[in-house]
């Protein structure tokens, strides 16, 4: 498979998404604890977010002592979609977005998503029965994690060529099964 | 990762001791985690932090230097930032020496009245020790040298920061004095240099990163003049100087039948009273009712190096040491241990979480160390350690008494019993060792002099000294570079000296039984098989640094030269808390090679990084290795070693 | 271009949806996505290129998902809250959606699908997507009234009725869902009733586990598996242990190593309480069960659920002539025998085991996720776009008993050697067990590459480890990592 190529079949190259360039990444976690704020309900403010204690959907994960960012790909074939047996997850044809919130169907935490998304990029959510995962923050401008990242590791911004490829390098590897 | 390779575990193990990794296992078959398990938990960890370029000062902050914010708020820059890092952690090294100090000097006192158990165990080292203070020994009684001595000593410690500090010109040697004259970090007081170190690094008052770190260089070396080499000299005259003694390390030693009491920290006063205590027949009868087959006193930690060395004087009767700072839950987990004594210094507070599975009594012995979930304290005062001792057993006595009801014994089917407590587990491993090394005993072991070690250097036997001293750490494996570090360096014919946590890891891999003279290169091997010594030397505790120090100092003036002409360098290879940063500061300026790792929080700043890896050999013929591969860290060392050789025409 | 597709479960709806991204709207448009451009075939009809798609079901319920009927049976959703797609979304697409006409025949020649009802529908491509039925085992009795499957919202309906009757007064809210609270004050309902589930696979467990816990204080629920363990086509025994512990934990009971050899009806009808599902009867056992068994010879049953497994649905379309194994045979590209007519999901098997899916992943794999990406992909392949479709995973299942994840994928038991082989076996069994923690690690190695896994109370690196497994990498390179809790996709790349 060449996703690569996919790519640019799909409709991913001009849009905007959030690309990881893990090897700027410091292990800080300002992203998670931005992401976890934004999604607040009150006090969308990382101490808001602290405070509500909402979950973060972005993880930094340790890999071998460096950290490493990873949130959903918002994938142009995702595996959670063809998993969802409810109907919640799913793409939303004019942004591109993955989510499993917002929609008529509801998310029932079958856990069927976790055990299709090759990066691990769902999780299950501490206090309640449902998957949870990036949702591309649909009303902010640019997403919390990369606005609050002070590495430059998480950049927002049109997915060219030559970005897709860097953050879908993860993707490739994996694919690839390298 | 690890040397163990006994189990089929297919992570690798966390630990260089089997020991340790067994515990480790059994604690999460018990659904307990432990530190390897918060280390993980905790990964990744933010960079910022490791590099030393989060400030945290004001309120204004964090600030952290980025590509895009070079500076801090306030104007800080990333170095700036990171040597007033440094310099705080200095501070706090200093801090606790000198708390440590102060309760030797008040030991001492108390002792010259006759007020303590304990005898002035080394009345030579008092009475040298006094004429150098300038106290006219002749016709004085030991008490009343004991008691002067005590006043200069405290007198030093509360000078003025631009009184020139007698402990260091008392024992450093004269060629350092003049480099540390010369940049002006010849230093006062302790305490006023703690206090003009913390003023100079609260924000915006000295921002100079050069400052800064010159500020730490002169408090390290009132830390190692008065909180090392001034503790230890204070406690050889209380307890006894480390004679050669032979004894046990690892969880193996503890015998789960009779009262099991451990001293765990730093500060050796409490523990010695206590196993002095338990060899009195009224309270061993106490142990007897109680259905115990004895009491035993076992060492974690630096007090139990302390007690170690000094096991053929003061400490007679020591049952052998435990583990060291990173396995300190295991000593607990094994389910055998009635009571810890927590005196002052490294007593995590995951030891209370995990005392709630096991019937272990957890009581602090210093007033202050205080952990959430332990609520007994015997703070320990010189004048009543004689009572305390004998509470502290009786509590132990009673710690057993509640184990013993809570479970049956060893060997029975399943490991719950009784209460829902587990029964004991222990790994069956010990380790022989021989300890009480230092300048005294080492001479004693050639005979009465120094000279056979010296020709052995001269002739190229041995090719030269490493202290691999410290912490342990876990970012490369518990122990795991520290012990890979003492086995290249053997092999290579370098002599290594221990202290600290350093030196457990030693004991229980059995590097300081004169045995493991078959792990060194040839020309080492044959030094220890005549001598009898193991290639590692147990100089004991980290304070015992001082003692390295002292050594060295003389092995410079044997030879006449300067220290940072030896063929010696010094590794702290698993460095954890603030006194390490202390010691590593002093180590440079006393001229020496200092290998440090893990690299500590100064990588995002480049000036510092320059400064104390290259820059300041030329100030102060020390400076800083930050290899962190243990090959290869032993190896910059052995070429140190091998041009300081030539150098001095060796 | 007509497409129709019979079956509206994931492999259709899927299916249907990705035809509509591919033609929007239901006109070729002259834009980036037409179908001239995508070199479709349009046999000269019908005229200019206009683009339907009908999606065909013998049920008369909006496209809803089949696995969430245990979540219905428990209480926990409504019929309303079944549907997988949002009300208007197939009008909007412009999918014809035609409800409760079964498909009879196929005739290829003419391209017409017949229905029930008479009509014919003219295709140019036909998905066949019409799933499974469940497995009724040739056991006498088996026809008894008491006796249900769990495959339909009609079956789910018709066992939620059965179970209001047995446990609630007469007339007493049956049927309103939910709210149907048994009323505790009624001296009628003292009596417990008797379920039992005829098969420990998936299926039946999730219904026990429902029943327990809708109608846990009236209802006594007997799982009877003939494997030694539950779960047996997706765990390994150890994790399907500490399943059945947790299961048990909420009162269901499991007789293993035992199979159903007839049911009687035997006891008379409970009239004061009103029952009208029918007798009770009785659940013969055969085999002498695993260790503790009780060794009792039959069971009491007010209620019987057969969850013995499924057969696809293809006698239907045995008239087109496509072949047949166990589903209707399809290539890689999910075209049967039959030029033009595609099959998808349950109702469809691989003929070959190619190259992608060789080595422990079987040609038939009757899950949601594997019907809804043979769906997807099939629509590629109706609209001329040829992709194969690979990487399916062998049996994978997600579950969880009171709050304790499992996913199981591939080989979780390595096959045994037979007897007298010796030597080392291809195969490498890593695991952690931490029973306390109802935590369980397994991977099952071959060759260096990971063919099969079981994750019980962690489950979060679930897809990272499928995505190894898909690919065939060798993991040699993180074998140092790959069991670690903090194992994770960034030990694949190189950084
Ligand atoms: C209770 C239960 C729980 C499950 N849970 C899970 C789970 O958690 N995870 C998982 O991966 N899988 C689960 N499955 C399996 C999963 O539901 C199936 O793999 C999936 O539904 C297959 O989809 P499909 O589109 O191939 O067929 P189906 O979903 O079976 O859909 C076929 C449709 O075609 C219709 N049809 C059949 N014949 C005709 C005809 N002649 N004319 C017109 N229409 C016809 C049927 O009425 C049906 O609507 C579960 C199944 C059941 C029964
Ligand atoms: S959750 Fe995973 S599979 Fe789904 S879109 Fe995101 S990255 Fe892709
Ligand atoms: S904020 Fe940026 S640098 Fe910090 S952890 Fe997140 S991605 Fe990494």
């Amino acid at each position: 498979m060449k996703p690569a190529r996919e790519l640019k079949a799909g409709c991913l190259l001009g849009m905007r998404r959030v690309m990881i360039d893990a090897g700027k990444c410091n292990g800080c976690m300002t992203c998670v604890l931005a992401c976890a704020g934004a999604h607040a309900a009150n006090d969308k403010s990382i101490i808001g977010g602290m405070m509500e204690k909402t979950p973060p959907r972005i993880q930094v994960l340790p890999v071998k002592g460096r950290a490493v960012p990873l949130l959903c790909l918002h994938c142009e074939e995702p595996a959670c979609v063809d998993a969802c047996m409810t109907g919640a997850m799913r793409k939303d044809p004019k942004s591109g977005l993955v989510s499993n919130e917002g929609g008529e169907q509801a998310c029932v935490g079958c856990w069927m998503c976790i055990m299709a998304c090759p990066y691990g990029a769902v999780r299950q959510h501490p206090d309640k029965k449902v998957a949870l995962k990036c949702d591309g923050c649909p009303d902010r401008e640019v997403p919390a994690c990369a606005a609050a990242c002070p590495m430059d590791a998480l950049i927002w911004g049109e997915v060219d060529d030559f970005a897709a490829g860097r953050a879908m390098k993860t993707a490739l590897a994996l694919l690839e099964g390298a | 990762m690890s040397i163990c390779r006994t189990c089929h575990a297919v992570d690798r193990c966390p630990s260089a001791h089997r020991s340790t990794n067994e515990m480790y296992e059994y604690c999460r078959s018990q659904g307990i985690p432990t530190i390897f398990d918060r280390y993980q938990s905790q990964q990744p960890q933010c960079g910022f932090g490791m590099q030393g370029i989060c400030c945290q000062l004001c309120s204004h902050g964090p600030c952290r230097i980025t590509h895009r914010a070079e500076r801090g708020i306030c104007g800080a820059t990333a170095d700036t930032i990171a040597a007033r890092n440094l310099l705080r952690l200095a501070v706090h090294g200093a801090a606790a020496y000198s708390h440590h100090l102060e309760e030797a000097i008040d030991t001492l006192k108390a002792t010259a009245l006759g007020s303590t158990p304990f005898r002035i165990g080394d009345s030579q080292k008092l009475q040298e020790v006094a004429m150098g203070f300038g106290i006219n020994v002749a016709g004085q009684s030991e008490r009343e040298l004991a008691l002067q001595l005590a006043d200069r000593l405290l007198a030093d410690m509360h000078k003025a920061s631009r009184e020139p500090l007698t402990s260091l010109s008392l024992l450093a040697p004269p060629s350092r004095r003049e480099v540390w004259a010369k940049l002006g970090v010849i230093p006062g007081g302790i305490l006023s240099e703690i206090r003009d170190a913390l003023t100079k690094s609260m924000t915006s008052i000295n921002t100079d990163p050069v400052d800064l770190l010159l500020t730490a260089v002169r408090l390290a070396l009132a830390t190692g003049y008065l909180g090392l080499m001034g503790t230890i000299t204070v406690q050889d005259i209380v307890l006894g100087s480390p004679a050669l003694t032979e004894s046990w390390a690892d969880l193996g030693v503890i015998d789960p039948e009779k009262v099991n009491i451990v001293a765990h920290g730093h500060v050796p006063f409490v523990g010695t009273a206590v196993i002095q205590a338990s060899r009195d027949p009224e309270i061993l009868s106490w142990a007897k009712e109680a259905g115990a087959k004895g009491i035993n006193v076992y060492g974690s930690m630096c007090t139990g190096q302390e007690l170690m060395q000094r096991s053929a004087a003061s400490a007679g009767g020591f049952a052998g040491q435990l583990a060291n700072w990173i396995a300190q839950e295991y000593i607990i987990a094994t389910g055998a241990v009635d009571l810890v004594m927590m005196d002052m210094n490294c007593s995590i507070p995951a030891l209370s979480t995990i005392a709630e599975h096991f019937p272990t009594r957890l009581v602090s012995v210093d007033k202050v160390v205080r952990l959430p979930g332990v609520s007994e304290h015997v703070d320990y005062a010189p004048e009543q350690v004689a009572a305390q001792a004998r509470e502290l057993i009786r509590m132990a006595i009673e710690a057993y008494r509640r184990r013993q009801n809570g479970y049956r014994g060893l060997g029975s089917q399943g490991n719950h019993h009784g209460n829902g407590r587990p029964a004991p587990y222990l790994p069956p491993y010990k380790a022989k060792v021989l300890a009480g090394f230092g300048l005294e005993s080492i001479s004693r072991a050639f005979g009465g002099s120094l000279e056979p070690l010296l020709a052995a250097i001269a002739d190229g036997t041995i090719r030269g000294v490493v202290a691999v001293v410290g912490c342990t750490n876990n970012r490369n494996g518990h122990d795991t570079t520290g012990l890979a570090i003492m086995q290249e360096l053997i092999k290579n014919n370098v002599l290594v000296i221990s202290a600290g946590c350093m030196s457990s890891a030693a004991e229980i891999e059995s590097l300081m039984d004169p045995a493991a003279e078959a792990r060194c290169g040839a020309g080492l091997s044959r030094f220890c098989r005549e001598a009898g010594i193991p290639p590692v030397l147990n100089f004991g505790s980290c304070v015992d640094i001082g003692r390295i120090v002292l050594a060295v100092t003389r092995l410079a003036a044997l030879l006449n030269v300067d220290p940072s002409r030896l063929p010696v360098a010094v590794s702290a290879p698993e460095y954890l808390e603030q006194k390490a940063v202390a010691d590593g500061i002093f180590a440079v300026a006393f001229g020496l090679l200092t290998h440090l790792g893990p690299v500590p929080p100064v990588a995002g700043s480049s000036l510092v990084t320059r400064v104390l890896t290259e820059d300041i050999e030329g100030l102060l013929g020390g400076k800083v290795l930050l290899e962190q591969e243990p090959k290869a860290a032993a190896a910059a060392m052995i070429e140190h070693i091998e041009a300081k050789r030539e150098a001095l025409g060796l | 271009m007509r497409f129709v597709i019979i079956g509206s479960g994931a492999a259709g709806v899927r299916a249907a949806e990705t035809l509509r991204q591919i033609f929007p709207s239901g006109e070729a448009r002259r834009s980036g996505n037409s179908f001239e451009d995508s070199g479709v075939q349009v046999d000269g009809r019908p005229e200019d290129g206009q683009v339907t798609v009908t999606l065909v079901s013998a049920e008369d319920f909006p496209p809803y998902s089949r696995c969430l009927l245990p979540a219905y049976l428990a209480g926990r959703c409504r019929e309303e809250d079944l549907t997988i797609r949002p009300r208007d979304f197939f009008r909007k697409l412009g999918i014809n959606l035609l409800l409760g006409r079964e498909a009879l025949a196929v005739d290829p020649g003419k391209k017409v699908v017949k229905l029930a009802d008479g009509e014919e529908l003219p295709y140019d491509r036909l998905l066949i997507a019409t799933g499974a039925a469940s497995r009724f085992p040739p056991i006498p009795g088996i026809d008894r009234p008491q006796v249900f499957g769990l495959r339909h919202l009609a079956d789910a309906r018709a066992i939620e009725q059965a179970c209001v009757q047995m446990c609630t007064r007469p007339g007493a809210h049956a049927g309103a869902h939910a709210g149907a609270q048994p009323d505790s004050d009624s001296r009628l309902v003292a009596q417990t009733r008797s379920v039992v589930v005829i098969g420990g696979g998936f299926v039946g467990v999730e219904a026990a586990y429902a029943l327990i816990r809708r109608w846990g204080a009236q209802l006594e629920v007997t799982v009877v598996e003939k494997e030694a363990q539950i779960l047996p086509a997706q765990f390994d025994a150890y994790a399907a242990g500490m399943l059945q512990r947790e299961m048990e934990k909420e009162g269901i009971r499991f007789i293993l190593g035992r199979q159903v050899g007839e049911i009687v009806g035997q006891e008379r009808p409970d009239h004061e309480a009103g029952r009208e599902v029918g007798d009770r009867c009785r659940v013969v056992l055969t085999g002498s069960g695993t260790a503790g068994d009780s060794g009792e010879e039959s069971l009491p049953a007010d209620l019987i659920i057969v969850a013995a497994g499924i057969t696809p649905n293809t006698a239907w379309a045995a008239s087109a002539g496509p072949a047949v194994r166990r589903g209707i045979l399809i290539d890689d590209y999910l075209e049967t025998s039959v030029p033009g007519i595609y099959a998808a999901g349950d109702v469809a098997e691989f003929r070959t085991l190619s190259p992608e899916r060789a080595g422990a992943l079987p040609t038939w794999t009757p899950i949601w996720p594997n019907a809804s990406a043979q769906g997807r992909i099939a629509a590629y392949n109706m609209a001329s776009r040829r992709r194969a479709c690979r990487g399916l995973i062998g049996l994978q299942n997600a579950v969880e008993f009171r709050e304790v994840p499992a996913i199981a994928m591939g080989l979780v038991e390595p096959p045994v050697p037979a007897k007298g082989e010796s030597g080392e076996s291809a195969y490498m069994v890593l695991v952690k067990a931490e029973p306390e923690q109802r935590r369980y690690k397994k991977l099952v190695l071959y060759k260096n590459a990971l063919v099969g896994m079981v994750l019980v109370g962690d489950i979060s690196q679930a897809g990272v480890y499928g995505a190894l497994l898909r690919k065939k990498t060798d993991v040699s390179r993180f074998a140092d990592t790959i069991m670690n809790d903090n194992f994770n996709c960034g030990h694949l790349r190189s950084l």
